[in-house]
């Protein structure tokens, strides 16, 4: 691992890319999502934000690291949606390195653009590489994120998690981690089994909060976030059961598996009119 | 074993600074670091295991580790049975075992000899005649003719026939043998690891022999000149016996990308699999894009996520109709087997020269000469004979000492194009040099009058020949192919003379014209094979209109 100051800053840019109806839908077959808009590829669901951006994400982490990065926390805000017909730019920066319990957590902003400069969304991303620590702090945090009370009617959905579950997802997103895929490969990282990519994990909970606090429309996403706090096994009798709490504009969420593990907390979810 | 001379390296004339040059290249090498083109399939496939490196349009996907692994049991089967140096032929069509036998043979540092598919007795004869392979992989549809001409290499002890089906047609030869780990390969960068012979327009096809460094300058610069990433997927749809094909695969092994693989081209299917598979780039040739054009339009052709298109000899005419209709740039290149890419449109002027008809410039590395019948550099704005120069270009012909020396002769290829630059330096193509055709003392390039006839929505195909004549030297000849609405009565000779007439310099309108009911005869790289138009009868006259007379010319 380099850790050194000089690379605060540094920045990978992923190559253009153009959407079409085909690859929206792919990616909301790819989770089950029934909402029409979704499955005909007419916009794309919220975490698909994510596809054009992953190749300078990871590209830039691998300019401070090799080893093995989790994906801790990921934060959307929207700034107008995926249609066809785009030509999208992403450029990812590594903002900071900050010290945790569990080892260093790098912290990665990310921004897309449409070729003509409109801006798409942002996104700030912070993975952790366990067991490193650090001197001292570099660069700056992300701005902190919204906490929302959890007061009202709690609604809970589950959704079950084949084998396959990480393979559809691989195929619509293109990221093929081996251990999302191969539990012998996840058992190389010390992981019991194959893990669902914590994308996937929250594009799942998302289409609860377009389905719901959204009313089916998608655009009425602003933001959108959670922290990943424990990997969501491929098993046997697999699920992931989401607690949502809905307020007028905004929602928080957190999900277990089917054991009652926490694998997504502090979720929240902002909805405009 | 004759020595790769590197070409280039004398006589290279000064480039002004205002040319046009290629922006924002990244250092040689960058994209590409690697040795051996085994290095890049074995840590392409290890980086990124479950991404697929191939998906054959009809479905079939081959993972990276997948491919590897079957790639590594077959390079353990040809272990004893090819020796460095060694060639093996081989004669398969658009199948993944195809790519698996290449890295094998590669691996075990033996030569692929390719041999067309639909190759017969005496083409795929002479080829064994003069590879003189020691095994030969065919298909069962090609398996007859290799057995008969198998004699014609003595050395050859091994006839492997893809059984059964894609992806397992090599699968039960590798059955029970250790794999051959590509880790431990010994490849060498002057290995001569593929021969494509190359339909020459007089004399037997002769053999392009490509070593590993000609390959990895060409991945590398194709990958700088256009970096591509995790979503890019590229389209092949041209024969995989052609370089072309193992190119794209092997800089998508590069990128972490995906080749998808079309059975051949077909205009009816294109749109559909460029959407289906998700492509994001095509690579095209010859009259690809001219009969996409003809095509009937459908929303596939539209919704799709293709970022560029890569054709060499693109048809000015149609450029800016392409990109309208298309939704994505179409950048002309200028490539050969012995010179790799030696011409591109540079990006950042990829607007502006729309429909200019210009090849670019010379990517970095590559420097272009334009010659006159002396070898001697013509004045700037003159049309000449282009010389290739540049580091790892091809390695020769084989078994043709005297043909290699008198293609290189000077320390520069001679390419057999003739091509002229403008005051920005930028190329264009005039034409073949055999295929200048020389009327009254005025040359006529074939390739621009087939290029405007065929910008006739009526027309499906054309080739423009010359035809002696007593009294001008040459006379023009075109062969019109029309679409299948069409007839002789919906397009006469006079209209298509007409035609011309206001499209070209008078001196440059055919004289003859004959049309023709069934498609043309290809060359592998899917050029209509005018050899064999020549040979057709012996006064090309005859049959054909005559617009002087204005009847069919009789026997």
């Amino acid at each position: 691992m380099i850790v050194d100051e000089d690379r605060i800053g540094w920045s990978r840019d992923s190559e253009e890319f153009r959407t079409n109806s085909q690859r929206l839908a792919q990616f909301a077959e790819s989770l089950g999502d029934t909402n029409p808009d979704h499955r005909a590829g007419r916009i794309a669901s919220p975490v698909f934000h994510h596809v054009p951006v992953m190749q300078s994400l990871v590209e830039v982490l691998r300019t401070v690291s090799d080893g093995f990065l989790i994906h801790g926390e990921q934060d959307f805000i929207y700034h107008r949606p995926i249609v066809p017909g785009q030509r999208l730019f992403s450029r990812s920066t590594l903002v900071g390195i900050r010290n945790s319990g569990a080892g260093a957590l790098f912290l990665v902003r990310s921004e897309t653009r449409t070729h003509d400069g409109q801006p798409v969304s942002t996104q700030r991303a912070t993975c952790l590489v366990q067991g490193h620590n650090l001197p001292r702090d570099l660069g700056e945090a992300h701005p902190a994120k919204p906490a929302f009370a959890r007061s009202g009617t709690r609604e809970a959905v589950t959704f079950p998690i084949d084998e396959r579950q990480t393979w559809r997802y691989a195929e619509a997103a293109r990221d093929y981690s081996p251990y999302t895929l191969d539990s012998a490969a996840a058992r190389a990282l010390g992981l019991r089994a194959a893990i669902v990519h914590g994308m996937c994990t929250l594009a799942l909970i998302a289409r609860a909060v377009v389905d719901g606090a959204c009313a089916g429309d998608t655009r009425r996403m602003k933001r959108l976030g959670c922290r990943f706090s424990h990997p969501l096994y491929v098993e046997p009798g697999q699920q992931l059961r989401a607690e949502l709490w809905p307020g007028p504009t905004t929602v928080a969420f957190e999900a277990k598996d089917r054991s009652g593990n926490l694998v997504v907390k502090n979720g929240y979810a902002e909805v405009g009119s | 074993m004759m020595e790769r001379v590197e070409l280039g390296t004398t006589d290279v004339p000064r480039r002004p600074k205002e040319w046009v040059t290629h922006q924002n290249v990244p250092p040689a090498w960058t994209a590409v670091p690697q040795q051996t083109v085994i290095q890049i399939v074995h840590q392409g496939c290890l980086e990124d295991p479950y991404r697929p490196v191939l998906i054959i349009e009809d479905g079939l996907t081959i993972t990276r580790k997948d491919f590897l692994e079957r790639c590594q049991l077959f390079a353990g089967y040809l272990k004893d049975k090819v020796n460095p140096g060694d060639s093996v032929a081989v004669m398969l069509d658009n199948r993944v075992e195809f790519m698996i036998a290449l890295f094998a043979i590669v691996a075990n540092r033996g030569t692929l000899v390719s041999i067309a598919p639909t190759a017969r007795h005496f083409d795929a004869g002479h080829i064994i005649r003069d590879a003189q392979p020691v095994a030969a992989i065919c298909g069962q549809p090609q398996e007859p003719i290799i057995r008969a001409v198998r004699d014609n290499s003595p050395a050859l002890q091994h006839v492997i026939v893809i059984e059964g089906d894609e992806p397992n047609g090599l699968s039960d030869y590798g059955a029970g043998v250790e794999p051959l780990d590509f880790a431990t390969a010994e490849c060498r960068r002057e290995d001569i690891i593929t021969v494509y012979y190359t339909s020459g327009t007089t004399g037997p096809p002769k053999g392009c022999m490509l070593h590993h460094g000609w390959w990895l300058r060409v991945i590398d610069l194709d990958l700088r000149l256009f970096r591509r990433g995790w979503q890019d997927r590229q389209l092949c749809c041209l024969p995989f016996y052609y370089a072309d094909p193992a190119i794209q695969l092997l800089t998508s092994l590069a990128s972490r990308g995906t080749m998808i693989g079309m059975r051949r081209f077909s205009v009816s299917r294109f749109w559909e699999v460029v959407r289906k598979f998700d492509a994001t780039e095509i690579l095209s040739i010859a009259s690809v894009p001219a009969l996409l054009m003809k095509g009937e339009p459908g929303p596939s052709e539209r919704d799709h996520r293709i970022r560029l298109a890569i054709h060499a000899g693109l048809p000015k005419e149609l450029h800016a109709q392409m990109i309208d209709r298309y939704g994505f740039h179409w950048h002309n290149q200028y490539g050969s087997t012995e010179g790799g890419i030696m011409s591109r449109v540079p990006n950042h002027l990829a607007d502006e020269l729309v429909g200019s008809g210009t090849m670019g410039v010379e990517p970095p590395g590559v420097t272009i000469r334009i010659v006159d019948e002396n070898d001697r550099d013509v004045s700037l704005g003159e049309a000449g004979e282009a010389l290739i120069g540049g580091p790892e270009l091809y390695a020769g012909y084989l078994n043709r000492p005297e043909v290699t020396a008198e293609a290189n002769r000077g320390g520069w290829y001679h390419s057999g194009d003739v091509v002229r630059r403008d005051d920005r330096g930028l190329l264009y193509f005039v034409g073949r040099k055999k295929e200048i055709i020389r009327r009254s003392g005025e040359n006529i390039s074939a390739a621009e009058v087939e290029a405007v006839l065929r910008s006739n929505p009526k027309i499906l195909e054309v080739a423009v020949v010359p035809v002696p004549d007593e009294l001008r030297g040459e006379e023009v000849k075109a062969y019109v192919q029309l679409n299948a609405a069409e007839t002789p009565e919906t397009l006469p000779p006079e209209a298509l003379i007409d035609f011309c007439k206001a499209n070209l310099a008078s001196f440059k309108v055919p004289r003859y014209i004959e049309y023709r009911l069934t498609d043309f005869e290809r060359t592998p790289s899917m050029r209509v094979h005018k050899q064999s138009l020549l040979k057709d009868k012996p006064d090309l006259r005859v049959g054909s209109w005559d617009r002087e007379s204005g009847k069919i010319v009789e026997p």
